[in-house]
């Protein structure tokens, strides 16, 4: 029961990621469709694209488990192959599929930078919000200090 | 100055004092110093030798293969205390578990820095670097922030 009840929150968990990049991928998509006056998407693509999102999640909780310490060096490797191998699996599949089918050259491109520039995004704001972070650590230990010593 | 010891069956089971002055200054404080109940030392053992350690001396304890040691700025003492007899005897002194195998002295901490994977960097006074693992960084979070809200 219990290992079930595990299985069901990591799940939850994974299809909670899998449906957030999913649903950034298909705005891109429709985003560049809109653009390009082609104003359709069919169903195969967007299940092909929950499928390869879900893959993702799968590969990111397997590669990069939260519940384990990882040493900084260990953490950027895993977060860099989650990173290529994310692109390398939509490239395949998007091609497989025929994502880019009546589209020019450059929308397809396009779909892929961006989502290169989502990881990038992704990686500043974690950037930022750790250095924000540290700021406020070393608020709070020099005012542990003070209160205690007083 | 005036000393005066009043002696009456009347009075409780514990010894009351009361220091009458006109300024709280650094011969009052000397007094309330001596009043204080008598701190606690750590026994730690070097070059076949036994000393007495002030706590507030030492950076962090460490357990290895089921010994634990005790650092300070400038030696290292091997001692029979368990780190949980550490954590529990001088946790109002700043002693925090950081790891499975560490107690930190919270006061020996230069500065701290936020890592990925939840887990924070902290710089001591001797500028080594220990890491507080993210099992842990959350009740240290917590500290922190409790001293600062008082």
């Amino acid at each position: 029961m219990n290992r079930l009840l595990k299985w069901c929150v990591w799940e939850m968990n994974n299809e909670f990621i899998a449906c957030t990049y999913f649903t950034v991928m298909l705005l891109m998509y429709a985003i560049i469709d809109l653009v390009i006056g082609k104003n359709t998407i069919t169903t195969a693509v967007i299940f092909e694209m929950y499928l390869v999102n879900y893959l993702l999640s799968i590969v990111q909780k397997v590669i990069l488990d939260t519940q384990k310490d990882y040493s900084r060096r260990s953490f950027l490797l895993r977060a860099i192959i989650i990173s290529l191998l994310s692109v390398i699996l939509v490239v395949i599949v998007s091609t497989l599929g025929g994502w880019y089918k009546g589209m020019p050259l450059w929308a397809g491109i396009l779909i892929i930078a961006m989502l290169l520039l989502s990881y990038l995004t992704v990686w500043i704001i974690i950037s930022l919000s750790k250095k924000y972070d540290t700021k406020l650590l070393n608020d709070q230990l020099a005012n542990f200090k003070r209160k205690q010593q007083n | 100055m005036k000393i005066r010891i009043e002696k009456n069956e009347n009075f409780g089971s514990e010894p009351e004092v009361i220091i009458r002055c006109r300024d709280v200054d650094e011969r009052v404080h000397h007094i309330l110093s001596l009043l204080e109940e008598p701190k606690k030392r750590v026994i730690g053992y070097a070059n076949h030798q036994e000393y007495v350690l002030d706590p507030a001396d030492i950076l962090y304890c460490e357990s290895v293969d089921g010994i634990v040691f005790i650092y300070m700025q400038d030696n290292v003492y091997r001692t029979a205390y368990t780190l949980n007899d550490i954590e529990n005897a001088f946790s109002n002194l700043g002693f925090f578990r950081c790891s499975k195998s560490m107690v930190i002295n919270i006061y020996s901490i230069k500065k701290l820095k936020s890592e990925l994977g939840n887990r924070i960097d902290a710089e001591l006074s001797n500028r080594e670097h220990i890491i507080i693992s993210r099992h842990f960084a959350k009740d240290f979070r917590s500290i922190l922030k409790e001293a600062g809200s008082l």
